[in-house]
C-alpha cells in the first residue's frame, strides 16, 4: 500500500513539555486512520502536525503523493461566522483558486448532499451545532483533497447527524479519499476506521507499517497487570518483540503491558506458562 | 489573485463585524472639532490628525484581527496554502480600511477652506502619504501586539497601549536617557519624531526626513511581524 505521509522521528514541544516525542507513523493512500486517547493526549497536536498546520520541533513529515500536498482540514467546533455557508464556502474555495463556475457547481452539489440547500443562505452564525460541522466539512472537501484530517468530526452530534455525517466519511473513503480522524465514538471506529491508533503520554501505539495495517480494525487494546518472580524480570521484558505486544513496563514483580486483543490469549498463555500471575486486564475498547 | 481574494474576504468579514464603526466614528469626530476653528496653521494640524490616526489605526487593526476567529484563522491559511501571504494580508486589509480616514485626515480641511494659507495638490499628496505611512505602522504594531498576547484582550489592549505611548514620547524618551543609551530610542516605532518635526515646519517637504525612516521602519516591522506570526502558529 503506498504511503502518503510519513511522520519520521515527530517531536512537539509546547512550553518545554513534550505533547509528542519521537512519533513515527505512515499514512496509507486511501485508508481510514482514527487517532484515540484521552482529551489532551496530543492528538489535535498530531492532526495539526499531518495536516501541515503545525511544524515538528524534531523530527520531519513528508508527503509522498501530489506536490503540493491536498489536504484539507476539519476542526472540532466550527466557528459561528457572519457568511452564509454559499459565501463563506466560494471564499474559500477562490481563495485557493478554484474556478469560479466549477466551485459555484461543486458548492451547491456538496450543500445538497449534506442536505443544507435550504440554509444556504442563512448566515452560519445562527447555525446549529450539526449544520457547522457539515459547513466545516464541506470547506474541507472542496477541492476534492488527497487526504482529509477530521478532528472529532461527531462530537455532541445528535444521533440523526452523526449518521448523515459518518454515511458522508463513508462514500468519501469510497472514492478514495484518505482519511485520518480522532474521535471517541464508537461508531466511527467500527464503521469506518482501517486502522486505529492510540495517542498516550505523547507517544503512539499501535504503529504497524508492516503491511498489514488493514488487518487491525476496532478498539482491540487489552491491559494488563501481571505479578511475576522478581528475579525473572528480563525474561518477561523480551515478550516486546512478541506480535501483539505493544508496551511492556517491568518493575521488580509486577509487569505492564498493553497487547492487541486478537494476540492477547495467546501472550497471556505465555505468561501464565512462565509462572506469571494475572492480577489485572483492562480491554480499552469501552474509552475509545 | 490569491491575495485580491484573501483581501476581498477578510474586508467583508470585517465590514460585517461593525468592529469599525467607534474608531471611525471618533476619528471623524475630531477631525470636525479640530478643524471646527478656522484658520489653522498647515503642518501643526497635519502633524495631529496623523499622530491621532496612528492610534486610530491601532485601534481598527485590533479589532480587526479580533475579527476572524482562530480556528477560521487557520483554515484560512489552509485554503491560501501560505501563511506569509495570509500575514501580510491581514496587515494589508487593515491598512486598507484606514485609507478613508487618510483621505479625510488630509482633504477634509482643504475643502472646508480651515487652512491659513493654500495646500497645493503636490504638498497635499506628500502629507496623505505621511498619514498613510503611520496608519499602516498603527496597524503593523496592532498586529504584532495580538499575536504575541494572542486571545488575551486585555494585555493585548495594555501591550499597545504601552507601546503607542512610548513611540508617540520617543524622543521625550531619548533626551531622557543617558548620551550612551540614547541611540536606544531609535528603536521605538517613530510616530513621534514625524510628529515632531511636522509641527516645528512650514512646508511638507521640510518634513521628508523622519518620514522616510518611518517608511523603512514599517516595511521592516511589516516584515518582521509576519515572519514572527508564521514561526509562533507553528
Amino acid at each position: 500500500m503506498e504511503v502518503l505521509v510519513s511522520l519520521e522521528d515527530v517531536t512537539k514541544r509546547f512550553q518545554w513539555r513534550d505533547v509528542l516525542n519521537q512519533v513515527n507513523l505512515s499514512i496509507h493512500k486511501g485508508e481510514a486512520l482514527a487517532i484515540v486517547g484521552v482529551n489532551g493526549s496530543g492528538k489535535s497536536t498530531l492532526l495539526r502536525l499531518i495536516s501541515g498546520m503545525a511544524s515538528p520541533t524534531s523530527g520531519r513529515i513528508r508527503y509522498l503523493g501530489e506536490q503540493p500536498a491536498r489536504i484539507g482540514y476539519v476542526p472540532d467546533r466550527f466557528p459561528k461566522l457572519r457568511f452564509t455557508a454559499f459565501e463563506y464556502l466560494r471564499h474559500m474555495g477562490l481563495i485557493r483558486g478554484l474556478d469560479q463556475q466549477k466551485l459555484d457547481s461543486r458548492i451547491r452539489e456538496l450543500l445538497e448532499l449534506v442536505r443544507l440547500t435550504n440554509a444556504g443562505d442563512t448566515q452560519i452564525r445562527y447555525f446549529s451545532k450539526g449544520m457547522l460541522q457539515k459547513v466545516g466539512l464541506i470547506q474541507a472537501v472542496l477541492s476534492e483533497p488527497e487526504l482529509l484530517v477530521l478532528d472529532e468530526p461527531l462530537s455532541g452530534l445528535d444521533e440523526h447527524t452523526v449518521k448523515e455525517l459518518v454515511e458522508l466519511l463513508r462514500q468519501l473513503k469510497q472514492q478514495g479519499m484518505t482519511l485520518v480522524f480522532a474521535c471517541h465514538e464508537n461508531v466511527l471506529l467500527s464503521s469506518l476506521a482501517d486502522r486505529i491508533m492510540r495517542v498516550k503520554q505523547g507517544s503512539l501505539y499501535v504503529d504497524q507499517t508492516d503491511g498489514e495495517w488493514s488487518a487491525v480494525r476496532g478498539p482491540v487494546l487489552v491491559m494488563a497487570t501481571v505479578r511475576i518472580h522478581a528475579t525473572g524480570v528480563t525474561d518477561y521484558l523480551s515478550l516486546s518483540n512478541t506480535k501483539g505486544v505493544l508496551k511492556v513496563d517491568g518493575s521488580d514483580s509486577v509487569l505492564k503491558l498493553i497487547v492487541e486483543a486478537g494476540e492477547s490469549d495467546a501472550i497471556l498463555k505465555e505468561l501464565l506458562s512462565k509462572g506469571g500471575s494475572i492480577v489485572s486486564l483492562t480491554r480499552s475498547g469501552g474509552d475509545l | 489573485m490569491s491575495w485580491i481574494r484573501l483581501v476581498n474576504y477578510q474586508l467583508l468579514q470585517f465590514s460585517r463585524s461593525y468592529r469599525y464603526f467607534t474608531p471611525m466614528a471618533l476619528y471623524l469626530i475630531v477631525l470636525i472639532w479640530i478643524y471646527s476653528i478656522i484658520p489653522n496653521p498647515v503642518m501643526s494640524s497635519y502633524a495631529a490628525t496623523a499622530i491621532i490616526l496612528y492610534l486610530i489605526s491601532s485601534w481598527l487593526g485590533l479589532n480587526f484581527y479580533f475579527v476572524e476567529p482562530e480556528v477560521q484563522q487557520q483554515l484560512t491559511i489552509m485554503h491560501a496554502r501560505s501563511s506569509i501571504h495570509y500575514y501580510w494580508s491581514r496587515m494589508l486589509t487593515a491598512w486598507i480600511t484606514t485609507i478613508p480616514l487618510s483621505l479625510a485626515a488630509v482633504y477634509f480641511p482643504m475643502i472646508r477652506g480651515a487652512f491659513k494659507r493654500h495646500v497645493s495638490i503636490g504638498e497635499s499628496l506628500f502629507v496623505l502619504y505621511g498619514h498613510l505611512i503611520l496608519a499602516l505602522l498603527g496597524v503593523v504594531l496592532a498586529a504584532f501586539l495580538y499575536e504575541w498576547f494572542g486571545n488575551r484582550f486585555i494585555s493585548t489592549i495594555g501591550g499597545l497601549l504601552l507601546l503607542l505611548t512610548l513611540s508617540v514620547c520617543s524622543s521625550v524618551i531619548g533626551e531622557a536617557l543617558p548620551a550612551w543609551l540614547r541611540p536606544l530610542a531609535w528603536l521605538l516605532p517613530p510616530a513621534g519624531f514625524v510628529m515632531e518635526r511636522w509641527n516645528t515646519v512650514d512646508t511638507a517637504v521640510e518634513g521628508a526626513g523622519p518620514l522616510l525612516w518611518s517608511t523603512l521602519y514599517t516595511l521592516v516591522a511589516m516584515a518582521g511581524t509576519a515572519s514572527f506570526m508564521r514561526w509562533h502558529r507553528k
